[in-house]
């Protein structure tokens, strides 16, 4: 990534702009963002680690399964939701909302606030799934698909969260510069659905609980919209940044990326609840209208960025870290139609309960949100050590790993999903062969997590480089202690 | 869309019409959902689970069985004349159950298991299928024992293996040698795997109820007065 261009091709106003106090220069910005914002790729980066080893235990398991079988908390039941929880919540709305607050402040050209309270809020946000994952491999799971995370500890999660939350809307607040861009919509946006989203959670489902079927509802909505409507934008407004800056273009058409954001606000809030669910069905109606609908939000962001880097792709292409955002969201764009496919496909054949859902979620989580997300790492990264001319090492390797990894474990599932569809509905067939159909998918999904951990191993090896590089430059010239109160003092 | 406040309020808006929309709306019908009346015998549909089987349920929630196990039965209904003729569809040919689940099927749960995945079976009427309480003991130590081929792993860790004093207690489990039993030992089930199993037992969502009858079996009928009304859609409430 074109990391040295220091001033913000993107926004009308490119010098320093006065404010009320001082001039604030990008380097001012990136010096205030340094230490929450690497602190959250950190320990991001190793969760993303953890989830991917306990998902690659998890997938063994699913072809031989008497592999550590032995242990009740290493059982499949528990492994798989401590998998995805901790990607979830300590990977990927970790790194999200790192992204969002350094996209904040640089966009918005103000000072990171409270950057100590940030600080202590992360630890707390890692606390918090800390002793979820480890809750749940104790068997302390709530049942309750992507939200398994026990009320002890997602009670410290919404905690950190508001916190951090809370500082990067005064961060918002306090912009100087005063045209939007895009990415902010989005971050703004994903900033005040998720707490809606989780608190609706923890009151309906876990503090207490809605009868009976309302459950499923309650859990299908919330499941679809933290992906929906928390991961998905804060994703976007990364790839909306970083795009333009690798093709070195402003972005094509902003009136599309306002008809893109709109059309995503409106039917990005509905899916989860397939068809043939135990709920009536106008429910399962309007989620699947939902998934197909927002299939526009999808194709208007993929137009958006196809017509920004019209012409440059190979030169785009060329540079290791922009292939993350190219191929994260042409992933998007595969996910996106495949789950529409499916719902049309689904009409009056309701008999889809098949690996394809695991496949196109981890198509998701690994190739849209993980690809894109690691790339903003890997671009972010070396301009908050003062060491610029310190590159990452290895992206190129890092990229091939995550991306091949993340194909190899959704396709296979995906693929064997139809199949799986096909020999569920021929009742001559008996059970344990619809299972054995299965297993070679299940056999290649894990040559792909063994491919998205030793990628997952790289990343940690270079955040964790540059922090220390970063801390050595700043903590060992300068004394940590005035460098907060610079912070915290500043555009008060 | 340069100016803050009015993002946020198309942001809320827009989102609290999902909110209120699907969430909210489906409380308002289905929040007090009551147990259903059998029009066969007059007796109330679903019973609470006993307390071993709730029990069993907070095992079966905490080992994730439903990562690989639904509980929900799909079928479309094929109706002729206004008269449910059959269920279409693999569950039911599969002998999985005789009629789709309902809504009404789970208002005793916390959590709802319904699942999303078939790498198992389905169990939302395992307990009509299977209702010999030693098949799910042992099916649970070792699958592959009574279930050969079986991708299920076993939980061996829900039982406890103990020299065998004198002689083996009444509730070892029957383990032939060739089974693996090591002799002089025996393996016995702990409680959760005993409230494990009686959950499982549990596991009955047969009862035709109004929106979900069961289809009559195929004989002369003279009238049609008495018939069991016929609601095509699994939607749970009148």
């Amino acid at each position: 990534m074109n990391s040295t261009v220091t001033t913000d091709t993107l926004s009308p106003a490119p010098a320093a702009v006065e404010t009320r106090e001082t001039i604030v220069t990008t380097a001012e910005v990136d010096r205030s963002s340094r230490a929450p914002v690497l602190l959250m790729f950190v320990l991001a980066a190793v969760w993303f680690w953890v989830g991917s080893l306990l998902g690659m235990v998890a997938s063994i398991k699913m072809h031989a399964p008497d592999f550590l079988s032995d242990v009740s908390w290493l059982t499949y039941g528990r492994v798989r939701p401590a998998a995805t929880n901790a990607v979830v919540f300590g990977f990927a709305s970790q790194a999200g909302m790192a992204v969002a607050l350094w996209l904040v402040a640089r966009l918005g050209r103000n000072l990171v606030q409270g950057a100590l309270f940030i600080v202590v809020a992360v630890l707390a946000w890692n606390v918090g799934v800390a002793l979820g994952v480890g809750g749940v491999l104790m068997g302390d799971g709530t049942g309750y698909e992507c939200f398994e995370f026990p009320g002890y500890s997602s009670a410290v999660l919404l905690v950190g969260y508001l916190i951090i939350g809370a500082f990067t809307l005064i961060t918002f607040h306090g912009r100087t510069e005063r045209r939007l861009y895009p990415s902010m919509w989005y971050v703004m946006a994903a900033l005040c659905w998720f707490p809606w989203v989780y608190a609706t959670v923890q009151l309906l489902l876990i503090f207490s609980s809605v009868r009976g079927v309302l459950q499923i509802i309650v859990a299908g909505w919330a499941g679809h919209n933290l992906m929906s409507l928390w991961l998905a934008p804060l994703v976007l407004a990364a790839a909306y940044y970083f795009m333009p800056k690798a093709a070195n273009k402003p972005l094509h058409s902003r009136a599309l990326a306002v008809f893109g954001f709109w059309l995503l606000a409106i039917f990005g809030a509905y899916g989860g609840i397939p068809a043939g669910t135990p709920v009536p069905r106008w429910v399962a109606a309007v989620s699947d209208a939902g998934l197909v609908l927002g299939v526009t939000a999808v194709l208007a962001f993929a137009t958006n960025v196809h017509l920004t880097l019209q012409g440059v792709y190979a030169r785009v292409w060329s540079d290791s870290g922009a292939k993350f955002f190219i191929a994260g969201c042409g992933a998007y764009l595969v996910v996106g139609l495949i789950r529409a496919i499916s719902v049309i496909a689904s009409i009056g054949h309701p008999g889809a309960l098949t690996i394809t859902s695991m496949g196109t979620s981890q198509l998701f989580l690994l190739g849209f949100v993980s690809l894109v997300l690691v790339g903003a790492i890997y671009s972010i990264s070396p301009q908050l050590s003062d060491r610029r001319s310190e590159r990452p090492s290895f992206v190129g390797l890092n990229f091939w790993l995550a991306g091949l990894g993340a194909i190899l474990v959704s396709m296979p599932l995906i693929i064997g999903g139809f199949v799986q569809g096909q020999a569920l509905d021929n009742p001559a067939l008996n059970f344990i062969d619809v299972v054995r159909k299965t297993v070679p998918f299940m056999g290649i999904a894990t040559l792909g997590s063994l491919l998205v951990l030793v990628g997952a191993t790289v990343l940690l090896v270079n955040v964790c480089r540059f922090s220390y590089l970063s801390w050595c430059s700043c903590c060992i010239s300068e004394k940590p202690s005035t460098r907060f109160v610079k912070i915290s003092g500043r555009g008060a | 869309m340069n100016y803050g406040p009015l993002i946020f309020l198309g942001v809320l808006l827009s989102f609290a019409l999902s909110w209120y929309g699907v969430i909210f709306g489906s409380v308002l019908q289905l929040g007090n959902l009551q147990p259903a009346t059998v029009p066969a015998t007059g007796s109330f549909y679903p019973a609470a689970r006993p307390g071993a089987a709730a029990q069993g349920r907070d095992i079966y929630r905490a080992n994730g069985c439903a990562y690989c196990h639904t509980q929900q039965i799909r079928a479309e209904a094929e109706i002729n004349k206004g008269k449910l003729v059959k269920y279409r569809g693999g569950d039911v040919a599969r002998g999985w159950g005789i009629r789709p689940s309902v809504a009404a099927d789970y208002i005793h749960d916390r959590p709802v298991m319904v699942g999303s995945m078939r790498v198992g079976q389905d169990l939302a009427n395992v307990g009509v299928r299977q209702t010999n309480e030693i098949w799910h003991l042992t099916h649970l130590f070792n699958p592959k024992l009574v279930s050969p081929g079986s991708s299920m792993p076993s939980y061996r860790f829900l039982f406890e293996k103990r020299k065998i004093i004198r002689e083996r207690v009444m509730d070892a489990l029957p383990l032939s040698a060739e089974s693996g039993a090591e002799s002089g030992y025996e393996i016995v089930p702990k409680p959760e795997a005993t409230a494990l199993v009686a959950y499982l037992l549990s596991l009955r969502a047969e009862e035709p109820i109004f929106e979900a009858p069961a289809p009559e079996k195929p004989k002369p009928v003279a009238s049609d007065t008495n018939s069991v009304p016929v609601a095509a859609s699994p939607s749970g409430v009148n």
